[in-house]
């Protein structure tokens, strides 16, 4: 890459921090959810990143519709209350330069001396061969930190099949895990079995699943209550129907 | 056409790379220019116009001589000389790709004074909460940093509306250099009218073209009896 692929606003060290990354997966749940969280914990952007490893997008600041900040394929968030930092990815990142730019990503969040990483994604509701149980599944590495509170909660395993890791649909996640062992950071991914459609309530799911192993959320109040969308996303689904029909 | 029990990709998924099926063999071309870029001096404007139908309505422009410079023959990019500017255009390129083009494009943009990238969309694709009753609507993105351009009386984009591709990319990297530049998407009703007023108007105060009489040759104007 022959640029600076960062452009940090807020360059202070991430000590005792979580990195969120969604990966670009079946009916976009990771980035939906972490739009949701963004949006929830009213977190603080703290970096752009430029990197030809994604597919270029751009638009306006989709958490505020007066500003004119402009929002682009991959931005940095951060809560200082909940000590969580969100990777948000609004775009697909290119299979051939995608190594090359989550190596980078884990390098330059190991500088910053964050504590660990959760990837958030999807996996094809047909991948899903016990459709009675919990449409969630995890993997986590050896060092994760959230080992004793799945196992209290009763999470259920991916299977491991395939070796390497594989997750059908969902897309680099297991890519970035594996980077992640390489670099003995501890790693956790979070995945729903689901399919392309209205995403949202998969979203809700996610971060409710989410915040039952990492403190997102006061538990004096309702969970949902805490919950609020993006302003962008009340168009995600196009404009409302035109009024000569009726 | 499907048939029962097949599982059918959104369309909006079809531009993407699979990865569940990673294969050595690189799928994506090698882009590279036909010619040597060297040692670029400073450029006035660099103006990207995206899509087929802008390239039509230069191309109907026949008196208007433009000089050519370079291309990226696999992404059906060409870049002309008009003066001290630039004119860059593309069309019918793999939005995977875009990323790349813009990365060769990168000499140019970094020693151009202004940037501004121009791109057709169709009106249906532009989300809304009010109802307009234009053809045409003309809205911007820009950077942080004022770009000559920000005196042009066109709305913001307004969210959650985006631009892909080569344009997106184009500002994307001028906000990341510091630099200045500006994306007009033109949403259209009628794609294949080449007479939309608004859009003559706009490529006349950006001396693209001169006349807005231009109509591209098809099969409907031609006089074959069909």
């Amino acid at each position: 890459m022959g640029h600076d692929i960062w452009n940090f606003i807020d360059n202070s060290d991430l000590n005792e921090y979580t990195l969120i990354v969604p990966s670009v997966a079946v009916g976009n749940v990771g980035q939906l959810s972490c739009d949701l969280l963004i949006s929830s914990l009213q977190m603080k952007k703290i970096a752009s990143v430029y990197s030809p490893a994604l597919i270029p997008v751009l638009g306006y600041d989709p958490y505020n519709l007066q500003s004119n900040s402009l929002s682009s394929s991959c931005e940095i968030y951060k809560s200082d209350r909940k000590n969580i930092v969100v990777l948000q990815l609004r775009a697909p990142l290119i299979c051939k330069s995608a190594r090359i730019f989550l190596e980078e990503i884990i390098k330059r969040f190991k500088e910053k001396n964050i504590k660990d990483i959760i990837i958030l994604t999807s996996s094809f509701a047909h991948e899903n061969k016990h459709i009675s149980t919990s449409p969630f599944r995890f993997v986590a590495s050896e060092s994760s930190l959230y080992k004793k509170k799945i196992l209290d909660l009763h999470w259920i395993e991916h299977k491991c099949v395939d070796s390497p890791l594989k997750i059908y649909g969902g897309g680099f996640s297991s890519l970035l895990y594996e980077i992640c062992q390489e670099n003995s950071m501890p790693c956790l991914i979070l995945y729903k079995y689901c399919s392309e459609g209205d995403n949202i309530p998969d979203a809700y799911d996610m971060i409710s699943h989410l915040s039952s192993v990492v403190p997102l959320f006061s538990d004096k109040f309702d969970l949902l209550s805490q919950m609020i969308q993006p302003v962008s996303w009340k168009l995600l689904f196009g404009r409302p129907p035109p009024r000569d029909i009726y | 056409m499907t048939t029962f029990g097949d599982i059918t990709e959104p369309i909006s998924r079809t531009a993407w790379e699979d990865w569940d099926e990673i294969t050595e063999e690189p799928d994506l071309p090698e882009l590279q220019w036909q010619q040597d870029v060297g040692v670029l001096k400073e450029i006035e404007m660099l103006t990207i116009l995206e899509g087929k139908y802008l390239s039509d309505i230069v191309a109907t422009q026949t008196q208007y001589k433009l000089e050519y410079v370079n291309s990226i023959k696999e992404a059906n990019l060409m870049l002309s000389k008009s003066g001290k500017n630039l004119i860059c255009f593309i069309k019918d390129y793999r939005l995977v790709l875009s990323s790349n083009i813009v990365e060769l494009l990168k000499p140019y943009l970094s020693v151009s004074n202004n940037v501004i990238s121009i791109q057709t969309k169709p009106l249906a694709e532009y989300q809304s909460s009010e109802y307009y009753n234009q053809e045409c609507l003309f809205r911007t993105i820009h950077t942080s940093k004022p770009s000559k351009f920000t005196k042009f009386n066109f709305p913001k984009l307004e969210q959650p509306n985006l631009i892909s591709g080569v344009s997106a990319g184009v500002i994307s990297l001028r906000e990341h250099l510091g630099q200045s530049g500006t994306a007009v998407i033109s949403y259209i009703e009628y794609p294949e009218d080449y007479q939309i007023e608004e859009i003559q108007v706009l490529l006349k105060q950006l001396d693209i073209i001169q006349t807005g009489n231009g109509k591209p040759s098809n099969i409907l104007n031609s006089n074959l009896y069909i």
